[in-house]
């Protein structure tokens, strides 16, 4: 562990004994973690590049981003084209928070110190381009359809949609982070097992503290293999036997999370993480999120339930290669 | 440090994107609908489906025709909605609404509800109070 990090950690835990304050605990005698939370924020996940080493928002410097944050949200975000399919929603759609994190800091990412995410390696780059550029030879054909990401895709059949649009994951659970809306989390415990419900598409965390391995590595699971145990008063969980698919930041399936639990006052939860992927990232990159107590309750996402989206989008692929081939048909 | 060009960065960031973006949908609406066919429409509200993941206003429109034809308008997730202070109660059969969105590419009578605003002009959609902490 870096001295930093000892004084990240030592930092998110003055607050309970400046109140000299202690966990609840539950029955087996560990802290309880219990309780509904939530991150959401508009703390950036990496640093604007404008803020070079600056980790720490003054009081004066906060509220002109949250103020300059809220109306960035707010504001008519039509530009016209497709821009406006894609993006022109206010903050009406959306849940995303109005509130920096209480710990003032000006990004999610605190390690590497420049609060960004490390370049990808070679290797995991070139995997990807050779992922892209098959995915630009198919789009030549009619079929394709503009994904989330402003890019092309192939859309013939759901399993080339993304796990985001099939209603896998959203991407907000391994790690715990922040997304557009439903940005709560319950947290229940009994002897052996922490359980993580997650809001957003209703993934539940099943992580045993009873002190059983791994599966092996022939078994993998969307968000991982969690295996938790505490470290004095924090709950640590270590996450393994990842599919590629899941793609944390562009990571693969060697991904190897570790997330630390932390109460540090009645209405907070200190969570932190470090993404370990050596085949993916040059180094590997941590964060810290305080979580704070909300309301309940957690409202259920059966995201499957309705999803006509995914339908539409294959329809209208399906749509495009019909007239692909009518147009071809005219032309003979 | 490796330059990403735009599409590998695209490929990098799915469904990771999504956490440090919050101007996404769940799914691509681009895919779903049709940025060269804009469409406005007036009715009146037949059905609101309270349905994951995202909700649908069902409307009918008079034609030009004098023909009503009903049509399908996709709106936010429910539960933010809720959280909005919308409920069930919010849309009853019946209220005039105008609709500011773009056609179904699979030429369907639905549209993505960009706007919605009430016969007197308010909007049902508004942005949250950029002041007010929630």
């Amino acid at each position: 562990m870096t001295v930093r990090f000892v004084g990240i950690v030592l930092l998110g835990l003055l607050p309970a004994f400046g109140q000299n304050w202690t966990a609840p605990r539950t029955s087996d005698g560990h802290p309880s973690l219990e309780g509904i939370w939530t991150n959401k924020t508009i703390t950036p996940m990496e640093r604007p590049k404008d803020l070079g080493d600056k980790a720490f928002f003054t009081p004066e410097e906060a509220k002109a981003y949250t103020q300059a944050a809220r109306q960035r949200n707010n504001k008519d975000q039509r530009g016209g084209g497709v821009r406006d399919v894609l993006y022109a929603y206010n903050d009406f759609w959306w849940d995303s928070g109005t509130k920096l994190l209480g710990n003032m800091r000006t990004s999610i990412i605190v390690d590497p110190p420049d609060g960004r995410i490390p370049p990808l390696t070679a290797h995991r780059m070139a995997q990807l381009q050779e992922q892209a550029e098959a995915i630009k030879i198919r789009c030549k054909q009619p079929g394709c359809a503009i994904a989330n990401s402003g890019q092309m895709s192939p859309s013939d059949k759901p399993e080339e949609l993304d796990l985001m649009t099939r209603c896998i994951s959203f991407g907000t659970v391994v790690p715990m982070m922040p997304s557009a809306y439903n940005n709560d989390y319950q947290i229940v415990q009994g002897p052996g097992v922490v359980a993580i419900d997650t809001e957003m598409v209703h993934d539940v965390r099943r992580i045993p503290t009873d002190g059983s391995p791994h599966l092996p590595l022939s078994v993998r699971e969307w968000i991982g293999d969690p295996r938790g145990h505490w470290e004095g008063d924090t709950l640590v969980v270590d996450s393994t036997n990842f599919k590629g698919e899941t793609r944390v930041r562009g990571g693969d399936e060697n991904l190897h999370l570790i997330e630390r639990f932390t109460r540090t006052g009645p209405d907070t939860l200190l969570y932190q993480f470090t993404v370990d992927d050596p085949t993916a990232f040059t180094k590997p990159w941590s964060g810290e999120i305080p979580m704070t107590k909300t309301e309940g309750p957690l409202y259920e996402y059966a995201c499957h339930e309705g999803n006509i989206g995914m339908k539409d989008i294959i329809a209208a692929a399906k749509a495009d290669e019909k007239k692909a081939a009518e147009q071809a048909a005219g032309k003979k | 440090m490796i330059e990403m060009n735009r599409t590998v960065f695209a490929i990098a960031c799915v469904g990771a994107l999504w956490f440090a973006a919050p101007g996404w949908a769940h799914h691509s609406f681009a895919a779903e609908f049709d940025e060269n066919k804009p469409v406005k429409l007036h009715g009146v509200v037949t059905k609101m489906e309270w349905i994951n993941p995202h909700s649908w206003i069902h409307m009918d429109v008079k034609g030009d025709d004098g023909k009503v034809v009903n049509w399908a308008i996709e709106c936010g997730s429910p539960n933010t909605l809720f959280r909005r202070g919308l409920n069930k109660n919010s849309l009853p059969e019946g209220t005039e609404i105008n609709v500011d969105g773009y056609h179904a590419k699979d030429g369907e009578n639905k549209a993505n509800g960009r706007d919605v605003t009430l016969s007197d002009g308010r909007k049902l959609f508004l942005g949250a109070n950029p002041d007010a902490d929630k």
